[in-house]
């Protein structure tokens, strides 16, 4: 297990079980990512990846041990603008029409006292997240009339509005075209050289893949490894590899390593 | 004009106006949210506050305040909760409410059911002076909740995990929204009835959204059809000496049909403008 103590913690499990109406899902989750890492979890369905990502914002419930954000119990941490998450939603365009520019400066709340009105810092911000996913001249298009590529994008924008530190993705590119995943991938770099901390919840990495410092691979709500993505051990692979949703993709330096991270 | 030449014609045009501007305000997130049953589930709740108001010689509008607005909250809580569905929390409002209207009101010198018409289908022309002010203050109320905190009731009822994730207090707005809902409900009952008090809270958002581009225009086409109908109804209904709140609902669903028709017609001349060349597969 990868402990980097020289540099800042920004998410830390320790010993958490983490689940669902009183069933545990995850048990015995430690990890530490710090400052600037990329980090994947992998897994297949039903690992519980998803459940450890929804414990940090309390969609998940978190039955033993702790969970810190930026050295805060997460029970006390407030300073939720620090923090920008994109659920594992497929849509979010059906109901009233609402435009791009609307979904995404709902993003900005988590940073607007109610007695303030939104301003220019934050409609720069809105400006700059939604050019970000290169969508700009669909601004003013209701999001229900964007591909689910693109609804996806918009989802990931309204996370970016908050010009989080950290960044949370629960299968970000899941359903979405491969032109879609590319515009994804560049977003997700620009993120990276500004230092930000990305922790991913995929099934598959594709264009992602060479931006992940480090993998946490998952199976049956336990993890099985963690370390860097060309240490992934061939038994770690072995169940996953052929589970019945897909490959378990997991980068891998050298030979039969394919360019979308996926084990060929 | 002829109508304006009566005073309690002129209070419930007025009367109109209010509701016509409040409903809509508040139903635009009960149907981005899927509850746009929760108007009448709370309307019948609202009638065991009327029926408490006749027993107990109280002023009903005060008593079905009180009901709805204690309905609204428990339905919150039910729902936040989680142990019990949210369709399932409805039917017990639903019936639970009505009933207990039933049996208070027998209860009452000289109480029959009938005695909860005016309540249930409205009785639009009986407004009072006093009744306006007290529909005024609510009206400003909602009209304060619903747009001061529009942009959070939009993000919760957009997503309401996401909400979660971003520390907005979403289990205190979806109950304020819940509380304003019943404040609706309580204006609504004397210009609608209680029956029908869902239908001016949704139909003009459905139609609304069939033409909008944004949220925003949405909630002022809305608004403005809510505010149009019910004046058009109350006009109606005094020419044609027809019940105000059924004449209101039914004129929201003839404009809902007429330009559901016309968009599908607009939507069917841009297919077929369309060359067969230019189609993405």
């Amino acid at each position: 297990m990868i402990v980097a103590d020289d540099a800042a913690p920004v998410l830390e499990f320790d010993t958490t079980d983490i689940g669902y109406e009183g069933r545990a899902v995850v048990r015995g989750f430690s990890a530490r990512v710090t400052s600037g890492e990329v980090v994947a979890i992998l897994g297949a369905n039903g690992s519980g990846k998803s459940t450890i990502v929804r414990g940090v914002f309390g969609l998940a419930l978190t039955y033993a041990g702790t969970i810190r954000i930026f050295g805060t119990d997460r029970e006390r941490y407030k300073d939720w603008r620090k923090v920008g998450y994109v659920p594992q939603v497929q849509a979010i365009g059906s109901g009233i029409p609402s435009t791009v520019r609307e979904v995404v400066r709902s993003g900005r709340l988590s940073q607007l006292p109610p007695w303030r009105r939104f301003g220019r810092a934050d409609d720069r911000a809105v400006s700059q997240a939604i050019e970000a996913v290169d969508l700009t001249h669909r601004a003013h298009t209701p999001v229900g009339q964007l591909s689910g590529g693109q609804q996806r994008l918009v989802l990931i924008a309204r996370a970016l509005a908050t010009q989080p530190d950290l960044l949370v993705l629960d299968e970000p590119t899941a359903g979405v075209d491969a032109t879609n995943q590319e515009g994804f991938a560049r977003t997700l770099a620009g993120m990276v050289d500004r230092g930000s901390t990305i922790v991913l919840v995929a099934h598959e990495l594709g264009p992602v893949a060479p931006l992940v410092s480090r993998v946490i691979v998952m199976r049956d709500g336990a993890a099985i490894f963690d370390g860097m993505p060309g240490d992934t051990p061939e038994s770690v692979l072995g169940g996953d590899r052929h589970h019945a949703h897909g490959e378990v993709p997991v980068r891998r330096p050298g030979p039969g390593l394919t360019d979308h991270g996926v084990i060929s | 004009m002829r109508v304006l030449d009566y005073e309690f014609m002129r209070r419930a045009l007025l009367a109109a106006v209010l509701i016509g501007l409040a409903a809509p305000s508040v139903g635009v997130y009960l149907v981005q949210r899927r509850l746009s049953l929760i108007g009448d589930g709370l309307g019948h709740v609202a009638l065991a506050g009327v029926a408490v108001g006749v027993l107990t010689s109280t002023a009903p509008v005060l008593t079905a305040l009180v009901a709805a607005v204690v309905g609204a909250v428990a339905i919150e809580l039910i729902r936040a909760r989680g142990r019990t569905s949210g369709d399932v929390a409805l039917a017990i409002l639903f019936y639970g409410g009505i009933a207990a209207g039933v049996v208070i009101i027998s209860q009452a010198p000289g109480g029959t059911p009938g005695n909860l018409n005016a309540y249930l289908f409205g009785a639009i022309t009986t407004t009072t002076q006093s009744d306006l002010v007290v529909f005024a203050l609510l009206t400003a109320v909602i009209l304060v909740v619903t747009h001061g905190l529009g942009r959070y009731l939009f993000a919760v009822s957009l997503d309401e995990e996401y909400a979660i994730a971003s520390g907005l207090p979403v289990l205190a707005l979806n109950a304020t929204l819940a509380v304003v809902t019943a404040v609706t409900v309580v204006v609504s009952m004397r210009v609608v009835g209680l029956l029908l008090v869902s239908a001016l809270m949704i139909v003009p958002v459905a139609t609304a959204q069939l033409i909008a581009h944004s949220f925003r225009g949405t909630v002022v086409i809305a608004t403005t059809i809510g505010t149009l109908a019910a004046l058009a109804g109350v006009t109606t209904s005094f020419h044609a000496d027809t019940p105000s709140g059924g004449t209101i609902v039914l004129l929201t669903i003839i404009l809902f049909a007429f330009v559901s028709a016309a968009v599908a017609l607009r939507d069917r001349r841009r297919r077929g403008t369309v060359s067969p060349a230019s189609r993405v597969p």
